[in-house]
């Protein structure tokens, strides 16, 4: 049997708030109340609710704790689609909509041709279901649906 | 699907037994085959889109009389796992009797909740959405390798109030220093009510396990019992029909905790017999008759019991 990970998760709220910074100047996502920020491992941002992450020093951590939504790096945070499907709602910028059929093939981690004028991290809209988060860089739309994550009947 | 004749007679007799006038019912339920259910997850669709979706993809919901967002489904159903919908979290297949413990359970949204033997996650998911993503989960399971299905579930529904732990449930209350609100213990048992879902379980070996797997199970109930707050609930379930797994393990608990009272599930709509109160030369606490046996031609689910403990302030 493999053993959990015993790497507490870091809480900072420095880092925390600089987080919030980077979703609100990406994506117009303001500060919510209720949610915290931790790392885990280098770059994996999970969200937890306030009250549950009051408990997080007394629980050795397995790396399923809270809800894995982003990438981050200093400069930008890659929402993964559960991040997006959570977060997305509040944004005000940088969201795009697909047709059916560019859904389709998104959905199927396909990058697909998209002309726009907005660049880098998008969330990404069919009808009123948010797919997840993608990157628009000249004129192309790269998909993160992770493989396990691609419906066979998109 | 199973024939009578390959119920081993040990199996048999007991259930006799155990459903008298009601084992020709019985017999004849578990012949039938499976009926199949979801539950819309409303953490990210609501009940009503979520219907309206099913009905896109040519699947027929009808509710459960006992829970509003758990369906039995027909028709397409099988495509569902396939579907976008399913990939964005929108549904999570769940037998319909799997989802009655939570219920009877009843946390608030403010609760500081134990799940003690969680994996895969079905009714940890379930508990993250009757309590709308607030309070606090501690999702438990001894296996590590069955911790990660339930961080893919977890992560699927957009759970976001539960921290997961991977200890033996038994020696729990040793480790961490909190006591909660409600305790679920859907103990590991021999699975004997999955006789239509899946019915090669159904052997003479798991006839033979079921004492060691009672001393697990009261070992677990003692600890989760501990964990609990005066005034706290605490669910002990299994899909299992036998007494010794069930009713003995409780009467246990009883005959040790002066503090542990039984509470009637309220889970209207659901069809139940109450629980047993003597098995072969056993009698038990009187209070079990509050207990629900779950069989399958009542509500055309696997079987479950469920216990409701309350301890006392
Ligand atoms: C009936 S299954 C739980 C199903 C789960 N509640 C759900 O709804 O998806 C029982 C679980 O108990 C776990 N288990 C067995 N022994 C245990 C122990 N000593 N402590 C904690 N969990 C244990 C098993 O690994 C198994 O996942």
């Amino acid at each position: 049997m493999r053993k959990p990970k015993s790497s507490p998760l870091i809480v900072d709220e420095e880092w925390e708030s600089h987080v919030w910074d980077l979703l609100f100047t990406q994506f117009g996502i303001p500060k919510l109340k209720g949610y915290r920020f931790l790392l885990s491992g280098k770059k994996r941002i999970r969200l937890i609710s306030e009250v549950a992450s009051t408990l997080l020093p007394d629980v050795p951590y397995t790396g399923s704790s809270g809800l894995y939504i982003g990438e981050y790096s200093p400069r930008a945070v890659r929402l993964t689609m559960d991040g997006a499907m959570l977060l997305g709602q509040y944004a005000t910028k940088q969201i795009i909509h697909l047709t059916a059929e560019q859904a389709k093939e998104w959905m199927q981690g396909e990058s697909i041709n998209y002309e726009n004028k907005q660049r880098g991290y998008v969330i990404v809209y069919h009808k009123e279901d948010i797919l997840g988060c993608g990157s628009l860089s000249q004129g192309i739309l790269h998909s993160f649906v992770p493989k396990t994550r691609r419906p066979k009947h998109p | 699907m199973i024939m009578e004749e390959a119920i081993p007679p040990v199996f048999k007799k007991r259930f006799q037994v155990l459903l008298d006038d009601e084992y020709d019912h019985f017999i004849e339920s578990i012949n039938q085959p499976p009926a199949h259910f979801i539950r819309i997850n409303s953490l990210k669709i609501n009940i009503e889109s979520g219907l309206h979706r099913l009905e896109e993809l040519n699947i027929s919901a009808t509710p459960l009389p006992w829970y509003s967002a758990g369906f039995r489904v027909s028709g397409n159903y099988k495509q569902l796992p396939f579907t976008r919908e399913y990939s964005l979290g929108y549904y999570y297949i769940q037998e319909g009797g799997s989802m009655l413990p939570p219920l009877a359970l009843n946390p608030k949204p403010h609760h500081l909740v134990l799940d003690l033997c969680a994996a895969p996650g079905s009714k940890t998911t379930q508990l993250a959405q009757m309590m709308n993503n607030q309070g606090a989960i501690i999702a438990n399971d001894r296996v590590f390798r069955r911790i990660t299905s339930l961080g893919h579930n977890l992560q699927l529904c957009g759970v976001i109030n539960t921290l997961v732990l991977c200890e033996d449930g038994r020696h729990l209350s040793t480790r961490i220093p909190h006591k909660f609100d409600r305790v679920l213990i859907d103990a590991p048992c021999t699975a004997s009510g999955h006789l239509r879902s899946k019915p090669h379980q159904f052997s003479i070996k798991d006839f033979q396990r079921i004492k060691g797997i009672q001393t697990l199970q009261k070992g677990l109930i003692t600890s989760g019992f501990r964990l609990l707050k005066p005034g706290g609930h605490l669910v002990y379930s299994t899909c299992s029909l036998h007494p010794e797994e069930n009713e003995a393990v409780i009467h246990h608990l009883l005959s040790h905790s002066p503090d542990a009272g039984i509470v009637h599930p309220n889970v209207p709509g659901l069809k139940s017999h109450p629980g047993l109160t003597h098995w072969e030369d056993t009698q038990y606490h009187e209070t079990l008759h509050d207990c629900l046996r779950v069989y399958p031609h009542e509500n055309n689910t696997d079987s479950f019991f469920i216990a409701l403990i309350r301890k006392e302030n």
